[in-house]
């Protein structure tokens, strides 16, 4: 049972000199697991997370950005979208003390474990384990980079072909072609219709203008987290993150809303060819509330009924008897979808899993799922749940994924919560009511025909 | 077994009297994990019978003589609890997690699936059917086929050659028989061995566990089998020819070294700065940083999976676009050679030592990955070294060192390189891109296959 207190601390943390800090502690939780998380906030509106865990010398550092690529398109100086994804690369290229390299060099020598970045529709984040004690070397090179980055024209283009590179690979996986015809289909006003990755030609035709305009509105101390999870405390990070990240000024970020997307009155379909693909796939999704309704949490766990584990519906129903290599379900956050994805045997045909899925989903609406069946759901979530909150990088993600999809950090174990209170009855509503066909979009993938 | 394999036997067959367990309590952990390894995998198995220990691995886990599949998948599953088996060529393992309050009650399931498993006819066609459609749908993978043609060219003719999955010929003819005989022959006291993560108390845990180990046969450890790859003596390129693919595949295959090898961390500290580690390895800075061209480069001892009783291969690897897909492999193949020649610059030397060293806590900051560390040293006697003892071993080598190292293990002429891309656009690149060398020292295409080929 997660126990939190919602206790607003709010007092002023008082650093050794006695000076005032530049930093209050905003809030303080217990986790369903004993563990402390620290909410700390500084005057620039930089936020941070705390978990301390003193296990192993180890610890993982990792900054959010409340910024991906649905801003980028939404932003009247660039309505492109790329640019999100390319910036994240150029993180890595160097700044006027750590030039370009030396971020990677100097973060691998320190013991750096698994440090990369990625970028989403709704944000960014850059993430390291290091040492305990290399924390201030990571707080410095951290804060270098979202303070001083070089950006030169040179380095812009290079960076650029590496960029096209993983284009290239995305583009010939069929599943990935199939997810960006499906956000097409899905959205028609809504910027979600279009990729993280941009296109070809966007790619290419980024400016460096464009590129510093980017930085300088976003990447500000007011637009991102701090999430700090392992072998350290508050005495210790606090003053090195206000030494670190304390100068730097709030940003006026752009409040870019988001159209709303007008209401599906009917099912859409595409299907297409790929000339990769070997056998067929199906990737479908019905529109559904965001990660703060409380639909979300059944939702949830009706995909791990439907799909996680041997005895899941779908893989029941399609893998075991040969008819799919993989199917997958569940909901996701920003765009707020419940997706079905299906990776068809060679020589099965889509129609024949859609059929399959229509008819699982209509068994849910029509009868409630037994009691063992909600059961193993659930305790599921919870043994993935649990095994998750053991890393210290996947808690890490756990928190910046929950607070950059919603706001609250705490989202994802508010869910761990409001599952012990659902009954299989409110997975039958949330099937009827969202579930329904006019409410789904359909992809279809095949191989291209032999010549 | 065809006289062309040379075999070694590394361990000494024993008949055990009490089982190894190794245990790491922590009392954090909210769920139990158990490992449960066998010492006999696919290595084990003939080559016609490619994909054996994993279907074995997998049967045992569908139906037992007192449950059903679908009553045993639901207990594991209802309890909060996953539990899997699969194969490496060096052994089978199964691996369950379980909420801690459920430990006892997924004991008792695990009892029944290794000591009764069911073994049953018609799951063994519905996983031979799963498994063929597994086996076809690597085809959608660039790196996967590049992969499996590598280790088809180097392990010819061996049990090494194909993947542990197996391929569509050789698990289309496995029998109930092959797995009752698998199931029979390596599943007792002499190959069997627990590791087990749990914030309860051991002395509980280890009872229960060596009552099931006493209720297996008795049996002695499998030998372990050292099959060396085959590297010819001049280059041979495999052409994979995947129509209108944007993104080529390649990779460059040698032969590897074994976890005991004298020169393991000397080979290790090198392969860091010259192709290993992501971002900053040489390869990487070059071939992606500076050139752009591909996404992804590195080079790994662990190609054929971590490090072993096998030698396995070492391999540099690359997705470059198409267009750069051979200026990317010839400039690859030129740094090859520099490296060979000249090792690391001092300041590729004192990152990579620095880094391993630095590093080091990451191996022992959870419970399951100190576990994987024990299994380590129980199965090849390869000692865990203290912060202390690393350092002092990782920060004593030097460059001459290394040099020696990388001579003696690998050669800048010999070796094989698999490459997916489309064969027209490919080989016009070639003609291209060579068209100043002469001809004797081009680089040719030795054989061409098909995904399908590659599978069947």
């Amino acid at each position: 049972m997660m126990k939190r207190i919602l206790v607003f601390l709010a007092f002023l943390i008082v650093a050794p000199g006695l000076e005032a800090a530049l930093y209050k502690q905003t809030n303080s939780h217990t986790l369903f697991n004993g563990e402390k998380l620290e909410e700390y906030q500084f005057e620039n509106g930089f936020k941070v997370l705390l978990l301390p865990r003193h296990q192993a010398a180890v610890l993982t550092y990792q900054v959010w950005f409340n910024v991906g690529a649905v801003d980028e398109k939404m932003d009247p100086k660039l309505r492109r979208t790329g640019l999100a994804h390319l910036f994240e690369h150029m993180m890595f290229r160097g700044t006027p003390k750590y030039l370009d390299g030396e971020f990677d060099r100097v973060t691998a020598e320190i013991g750096g474990d698994k440090q990369n970045a990625t970028t989403s529709h709704y944000r960014t984040n850059y993430f390291e384990s290091v040492p305990s004690r290399q924390l201030e070397k990571v707080v410095e090179l951290e804060s270098d980079r979202m303070a001083n980055l070089n950006l030169t024209g040179e380095l812009f283009e290079k960076e650029k072909g590496a960029v096209v590179g993983e284009l290239r690979l995305h583009q010939d996986r069929p599943m990935s072609i199939a997810f960006d015809e499906l956000m097409k289909l899905v959205y028609t006003v809504s910027p979600f219709q279009w990729t993280v990755l941009g296109t070809e030609a966007e790619i290419k035709g980024f400016t460096l203008e464009e590129a510093k305009y980017y930085y300088k509105t976003f990447y500000a101390p007011n637009n991102a987290l701090l999430i700090v999870v392992g072998d350290t405390t508050a005495a210790t990070l606090l003053p090195m993150v206000e030494k670190y990240y304390g100068a730097m000024k709030r940003q006026e970020v752009p409040k870019l809303p988001l159209p709303e997307e007008p209401a599906q009155k009917k099912e859409r379909r595409f299907e297409g060819t790929h000339r990769q693909a070997t056998s067929e796939l199906v990737v479908m999704a019905y529109r559904i509330p965001g990660i703060d309704s409380p639909d979300f949490a059944p939702f949830s766990l009706l995909g791990t009924h439907l799909s996680v584990g041997m005895e899941a519906r779908l893989r029941k129903a399609l893998v075991d008897k040969g008819i799919a290599v993989m199917a997958n379900a569940g909901p996701d956050a920003k765009p707020n979808l419940f997706q079905v994805y299906i990776q068809l045997a060679e020589g099965k045909r889509a129609e024949e899993a859609i059929r399959i899925v229509d008819r699982e989903i209509f068994l849910v609406q029509k009868s409630l799922i037994s009691s063992v069946a909600f059961e193993r759901a659930l305790n599921q979530e919870l043994l993935g749940m649990y095994n998750d909150i053991t890393s210290n990088s996947r808690l890490g993600n756990i928190l910046g994924e929950s607070y950059t999809q919603s706001g609250n950090y705490l989202r994802s174990f508010q869910l761990i919560e409001e599952y012990r209170k659902l009954s299989p009855k409110d997975l039958q509503r949330v099937t009827k009511a969202h579930l329904r066909p006019e409410n789904r979009s359909v992809v279809v993938i095949r191989p291209e025909k032999k010549t | 077994m065809k006289s062309v394999f040379l075999f070694f036997i590394c361990s000494f067959a024993w008949a055990a009297v009490e089982p190894k367990i190794i245990y790491e309590q922590d009392s954090s952990l909210l769920n139990t994990t158990l490992q449960i390894i066998v010492t006999a995998g696919a290595a084990d198995d003939r080559l016609e019978h490619a994909g054996l220990a994993n279907m074995t691995a997998e049967l045992m886990l569908r139906g037992t003589k007192k449950r059903t599949r679908d009553k045993f998948q639901s207990e594991v599953e209802r309890m909060g609890a996953a539990l899997s088996g699969a194969a490496s060529h060096e052994m089978m393992h199964f691996t369950g997690a379980v909420i801690k309050e459920n430990t006892r009650k997924f004991l008792d399931l695990i009892e029944d699936f290794l000591l009764q498993p069911a073994l049953d006819t018609k799951e063994l066609e519905f996983l031979r059917t799963e498994t063929l459609a597994e086996i076809s749908n690597q085809k959608n993978s660039n790196t996967r086929l590049t992969g499996i043609a590598l280790r088809r060219e180097v392990f010819a003719g061996t049990p090494l050659e194909r993947p542990v999955i197996g391929c569509l010929s050789a698990v289309r003819s496995i029998k109930r028989e092959d797995v009752l005989r698998k199931y029979n022959n390596h599943i007792h006291r002499g190959n069997v061995f627990f590791a087990v993560s749990s914030a309860l108390p051991e002395g509980e845990i280890k009872k229960r566990l060596t009552a099931i180990w006493l209720k297996l046969p008795d049996g002695l450890r499998q030998t372990r089998k050292i099959i060396p790859p085959k590297i010819p003596a001049v280059p041979t390129i495999t052409l994979i020819h995947k129509p209108k693919t944007q993104a080529g595949a390649f990779m460059l295959g040698q032969a590897g070294m074994t976890i005991l090898d004298p020169d393991r961390y000397t080979l290790q500290v090198g392969n860091f700065s010259f192709g290993g580690e992501p971002l900053v390895s040489r390869l990487f800075r070059i071939v992606r940083g500076e050139l752009g061209y591909t996404y992804s480069i590195g080079s790994t001892y662990g190609l054929t999976g971590s490090l072993s009783g096998q030698k396995g291969v070492f391999a540099i690897h690359s997705t470059p676009s198409i267009e750069f897909t051979t200026k990317a492999m010839l400039k690859t193949l030129a740094l090859w050679g520099d490296y060979q020649r000249d090792g690391l610059t001092p300041a590729e030397m004192q990152l990579a030592t620095r880094s391993i060293v630095n590093s080091y806590p990451f191996e022992f900051d959870s419970a399951n990955k100190r576990l994987v560390q024990r299994i380590q040293e129980y199965l090849y006697n390869d000692p865990i070294l203290s912060p202390e003892e690393f350092g002092k071993k990782i920060n004593g080598i030097g460059s001459e060192v290394l040099k020696k190292a990388v001579h003696e293990h690998h050669t800048p002429k010999a070796f094989v390189i698999t490459l997916l891309a489309d064969e027209a656009v490919i080989k016009k690149q070639f003609e291209d891109e060579q068209s100043a060398v002469p001809v004797d020292h081009r680089l040719k295409i030795t054989k061409v296959m098909t995904p399908e080929q590659l599978v069947e």
